[in-house]
């Protein structure tokens, strides 16, 4: 299983013709923090050609699992040991959609002030959707992060009639305020 | 929910159902004929011994089949009994309303009555009736601005992001002159449970000890209400009330304010003749993800346990009027 640094991207359906679907898995360990576990999202954004998000309806988290094309999803339970789990039906991908972003963000307000430099591990990863194999993986994104409460961790985009993956791994420190305000979303 | 049952093709996507989310939704015929590979297509004429396909092919021409009678082509259903079998009796069913073919079920195309059945009149089709649309569009708060409930528009929806990021805050602004307003809620989870959260009850968190409470009950300049959103799938409905803690009658005034994360404001002016006793004020209903807001503004003459069991709590313990048993 290969490792990818950020920055770095694979032709998904180049070098695999006959994949149809993904499974992005986001997987953490933040030892014993709950507090910072707990209050940990995943969202993933379907944008445009300019990385913006085509509607308020395309951003599936938790309380909105599917967008209206319903080929991205986000699993009420991930499967395996990843902590959340978005499938995409990539051959259905309806064509103004041009990159598909995976982020994560702390939900604030309760008063728990935490970061995502508390978390030991986050990695993103790509399975195969017709059988569960695992094609890549990110590096740790976690040991870049300090005091950042939001972070883009990658994105499946297209790229010449092909399908490609990159790891990003950028954090915000403004947290879903700031993700929301680049990707041109109505909190 | 601008929900027309006329085009369900139009309806609004359910996010809230993910066994759902594999399926495509129906498209009527005139796109291109979609060759979907994971889907059977059962309407082709082929016999039923192709190899390796374990689908059930009700299509092809068997011994002692009945006929289908209806048989429109372009079915992508997964179960399709419509196809045509040349030289079976009609007769030996009745006529099989499966217009279109499509396992789900579709009101929105008009079904042809029978049009190939012989000796049945061939029906014209029935006049594209212009469909009364009579939703009203539901009012919705908008990030940024301000939504004043009021007797006439009492309701607003907060959408999926709005009820589902950052903390919803719930505040009654309300100065000295009103007197020793306290609020409180009662409240039902996802898993059943129900009970109050007020901190002159004793219960400041939702549920009760809770490590990771759905709600807290705070008292910062006001009294107020926080929401968890993280948490918003795990609550059904929260119906907040006011009441006077020393039990004198109040002064109505003030204002109670619902605000989310990204600056969506709901104003609820507390305009109300003095009264003593409870006033059940707003509820907040979890409908698919959406939090519907409503302005109630109803009077108890009772106890808060009165007013709480009024708006149908009836799983709860009661202490005495104000508190629930832990």
């Amino acid at each position: 299983m290969a490792t990818m640094k950020r920055g770095s991207n694979v032709a998904l359906t180049r070098e695999i013709p006959s994949l149809t679907g993904l499974v992005l898995g986001v997987r953490w360990d933040a030892g014993a923090e709950t507090a910072l576990t707990d209050n940990l999202v995943v969202a993933t954004i379907l944008c445009d050609e300019h990385s913006k998000a085509l509607s308020d309806e395309h951003f599936v988290f938790f309380n909105q699992l599917t967008e209206p094309s319903m080929t991205v999803s986000q699993l009420e339970k991930a499967m395996g040991p990843d902590a959340e789990q978005i499938e995409i039906q990539l051959d259905a991908v309806p064509p103004e959609v041009r990159r598909i972003v995976v982020v994560m963000y702390l939900n604030e307000g309760m008063g728990l002030r935490r970061s995502l430099g508390r978390l030991r591990e986050c990695v993103l990863r790509v399975l195969n959707l017709a059988d569960n194999a695992e094609l890549v993986r990110s590096e740790n994104l976690a040991s870049a992060l300090d005091g950042e409460t939001a972070m883009t961790l990658g994105e499946v985009y297209r790229h010449q009639g092909d399908w490609k993956f990159k790891v990003i791994g950028e954090g915000y420190s403004t947290g879903i305020a700031g993700l929301a305000k680049d990707y041109g979303i109505t909190l | 929910m601008n929900v027309d049952v006329h085009a369900p093709d139009r309806a609004p996507a359910r996010a809230d159902l993910p066994f759902l989310r594999h399926r495509a939704r129906f498209r009527p015929p005139a796109a291109a004929p979609v060759a979907s590979s994971s889907r059977a297509d059962l309407s082709t004429e082929r016999p039923a011994a192709a190899g390796g396909s374990s689908s059930l092919d009700l299509s092809s021409p068997g011994p002692g089949r009945a006929a289908a009678a209806a048989a429109p082509a372009g079915s992508s259903s997964s179960l399709d009994l419509s196809s045509p079998v040349p030289g079976r009796a009609p007769a030996a069913r009745p006529a099989a309303p499966a217009a279109g073919g499509s396992a789900s079920l579709d009101l929105s195309r008009p079904v042809t009555p029978a049009a190939q059945v012989p000796g049945a009149q061939a029906a014209p089709a029935p006049p594209a009736t212009p469909s009364r649309r009579v939703a009203r569009p539901l009012p919705r708060a908008r990030s940024g601005e301000r939504t004043l409930l009021t007797p006439k528009a009492p309701t607003v929806t907060l959408n999926r992001l709005q009820s589902g990021i950052g903390v919803l805050t719930i505040e009654a602004a309300c100065s000295a002159a009103v007197g020793d307003l306290r609020i409180g809620a009662g409240y039902e989870l996802a898993d059943g449970h129900s009970s109050l959260v007020s901190r002159v009850s004793g219960v400041a968190t939702a549920p009760r000890n809770s490590r990771r409470p759905v709600i807290v009950a705070r008292a910062e300049q006001y009294e107020r209400l926080l929401v968890d959103l993280r948490q918003s799938r795990q609550l059904d409905r929260l119906v907040v009330y006011g009441f006077s803690e020393s039990g004198r009658q109040l002064n109505w005034g003030g204002t109670l304010v619902l605000s989310t994360a990204g600056g969506a404001r709901v104003e609820l002016p507390l305009d109300r003749p003095p009264s003593g006793g409870v006033a059940v004020l707003l509820s907040i209903y979890n409908v698919r993800g959406e939090f519907v807001v409503r302005a109630e503004m109803e009077n108890f003459a009772g106890s808060i346990r009165n007013a709480i069991q009024a708006y149908g709590f009836d799983r709860i313990s009661w202490l005495d009027d104000r508190t629930p048993v832990a």
